[in-house]
């Protein structure tokens, strides 16, 4: 590379401006054999060798006294399924390692065999929480590779953006009102559907189905708003 | 390198397992301080793709989203793993969040990371055969009785 | 201080206006339908709907069932709610054994129903596949309204006792058993390779 410093006097002053003093994440070959260990056997399949070779450890006292419990794939907390296995000191979380893969629906592969038009439908259950703004990226990727994407009516493209809106709006009345459910303030639940009633109540106006509306197509939207 | 705002659509390099790890390593320095996402592609069905002309086109291929955060630049690297030998290094050194991305690419494809801590699969239980996206691996579909579209 | 002056004036047959008399059972079947609690078994978009249908809207505490257990043991109705991939399977049927008889599982949506959209490698086609289903409710994801009919569905059936009888008739339902088979050990289960 070049050997005078490319980037601009901004971007110094942005990483002297943001830099975290103690707490700053050092390089790997600065860590101290505790924190390696912590670090990257957060794997937590490191054998006894492994760990072994990374040099001695203080004999900690404590360590007998750590717990490693799986908190599970069915799991209130966890929304949908996630599974942790964690290290706990107390209720202190030492490790953690997620394992993921609960959910994998073949959606890739679905997509595959479908046709533009349906397209829609599989991408809109991926995030099943605001589906109408996986069916916008879905359709604005094919316009752009179709190379149509001069030729949407600027009513649809409005549309588009009043339901991506609206779907945003949806998801995060949900993540309120889940985060406060899970923060103790069980209450927020309740908020939190109530009014995203409200938005589904809209959807359902507009496109006929509360949630994984096959509304945003390739090309515009799949119906014009109803007159009321 | 590049400018900022450009697409990283716009923005690719093409290069070959042994200088993968090097190039990405300037990059790393150059300032891409963020790997967007890792992934890879199976061309057994169009392998006449636009490569450039001393690059020989081998069945699959490893994509690496790079993003500059500070500058706002975007690249992408594209790496050509040959079938009969599908391994490349991992970037697990120089991006810590590339570990579930390598992850399912050796799930999906059979793309093996040396060097990777733990390579196992991520998205189809541990005991699964086959690389489900690879082109010459079946949808899996069941016979269903009413169906007129997509046989 | 009604009661008490029917009771001074007539002795016990002053107290039969106020007494219902009836079978245990009936009566253990009217309680069981009218306080099933669900354990939480909310996968995917279905669970959205579920929550949704818990929600003060469509409020299901009025059929006594406001409350998911997370812990199955003290749970007796399985709703599954959403798709149920390959690596999910052995999870599922592991938290239905966990759950205490009698227990009973509505299979929620399409994709727990039969697959749903997603005909494919990835997902159980139907968790009738891995445990016994009482009660399917389709849609994609279906309204709070389905969801509450298919939960009203079941609890006339623990009403009326037809899921117990039924049960003890063939031997199926929550009596099912799976039989171990050993996998050959030279040949696993392919599901890939397009003929060349």
């Amino acid at each position: 590379m070049t050997t005078t410093d490319p980037r601009p006097s901004d971007y110094r002053r942005f990483v002297a401006g943001t830099d975290e003093g103690d707490q700053q994440l050092k390089p790997r070959s600065e860590l101290t054999a505790t924190e390696l260990m912590r670090e990257v056997g957060s794997v937590l399949r490191m054998s006894e060798a492994e760990a072994a070779q990374l040099g001695d450890l203080p004999d900690d006292p404590d360590d007998d006294q750590t717990m490693i419990i799986n908190m599970g794939p069915q799991h209130p907390s966890t929304h949908g399924v996630l599974r942790l296995m964690l290290e706990l000191r107390g209720e202190t979380v030492l490790r953690c390692k997620p394992i993921i893969g609960y959910l994998h629906t073949g959606m890739e592969k679905t997509g595959e065999q479908l046709a533009y038009m349906q397209g829609g439908t599989n991408v809109t259950r991926m995030d099943y929480l605001s589906p109408i703004a996986n069916e916008l990226a879905f359709a604005m990727a094919t316009e752009q590779l179709l190379g149509i994407d001069e030729d949407i009516p600027d009513r649809a493209v409005w549309i588009r953006m009043l339901m991506s809106e609206m779907s945003r709006m949806a998801s995060h009345l949900l993540f309120m009102a889940t985060n406060g459910m899970d923060l103790g303030a069980v209450s927020m639940m309740i908020y939190g559907w109530r009014e995203r009633e409200e938005v589904l109540r809209f959807f359902q106006e507009v496109t006929g189905l509360r949630m994984n509306h096959n509304y945003v197509r390739p090309g515009g939207v799949a119906a014009d708003l109803p007159a009321s | 390198m590049s400018e900022p705002g450009v697409n990283a659509a716009d923005n690719v390099v093409h290069t070959t397992p042994g200088e993968y790890l090097a190039l990405v390593k300037s990059l790393v320095d150059d300032g891409f301080t963020m790997c967007v996402d890792l992934t890879g592609v199976d061309y057994l069905t169009h392998m006449a793709r636009p490569l450039p002309a001393d690059l020989v086109a081998e069945r699959f291929e490893v994509v690496v989203n790079l993003l500059d955060l500070a500058a706002r630049r975007r690249i992408r690297v594209r790496v050509q793993v040959p079938e009969a030998e599908p391994e490349l290094p991992s970037l697990f050194d120089l991006y810590p969040g590339t570990e579930a991305m390598e992850r399912e690419t050796f799930d999906m494809f059979g793309i093996a990371f040396s060097g990777h801590p733990d390579l196992t699969r991520i998205l189809m239980p541990e005991d699964w055969v086959g690389h489900p996206l690879r082109k010459d691996y079946e949808v899996g579909r069941i016979p269903v009785q009413f169906k007129a579209a997509n046989a | 201080m009604g009661i008490v002056n029917d009771v001074l004036d007539d002795g016990l047959g002053g107290l039969t206006h106020n007494v219902i008399t009836g079978k245990v059972e009936d009566l253990v079947n009217w309680s069981r339908s009218r306080s099933s609690w669900p354990a939480s078994f909310g996968l995917a978009c279905c669970a959205i709907e579920m929550m949704a249908t818990g929600g003060a809207h469509y409020d299901i505490s009025r059929f006594g069932m406001e409350v998911f257990r997370a812990s199955p043991r003290q749970a007796d109705i399985m709703i599954v709610a959403g798709r149920v991939s390959q690596k999910m399977a052995p999870v599922l049927r592991q938290v239905y054994d966990q759950m205490m008889e009698p227990k009973w599982v509505i299979s929620m949506g399409v994709c727990a129903s039969s697959g749903g959209m997603f005909n494919n490698y990835a997902i159980v086609q139907g968790v009738d596949q891995i445990v016994p289903v009482d009660v399917y409710a389709p849609g994609c994801p279906p309204t709070p309204e389905t969801l509450i009919h298919a939960i009203e569905t079941l609890h006339g059936l623990i009403e009326t006792n037809q899921i117990m009888k039924r049960r003890d008739a063939t031997g199926a339902g929550a009596n099912i058993h799976v039989e171990y088979v050993p996998v050959p050990a030279a040949a696993p289960v392919l599901l890939g390779g397009k003929p060349a």
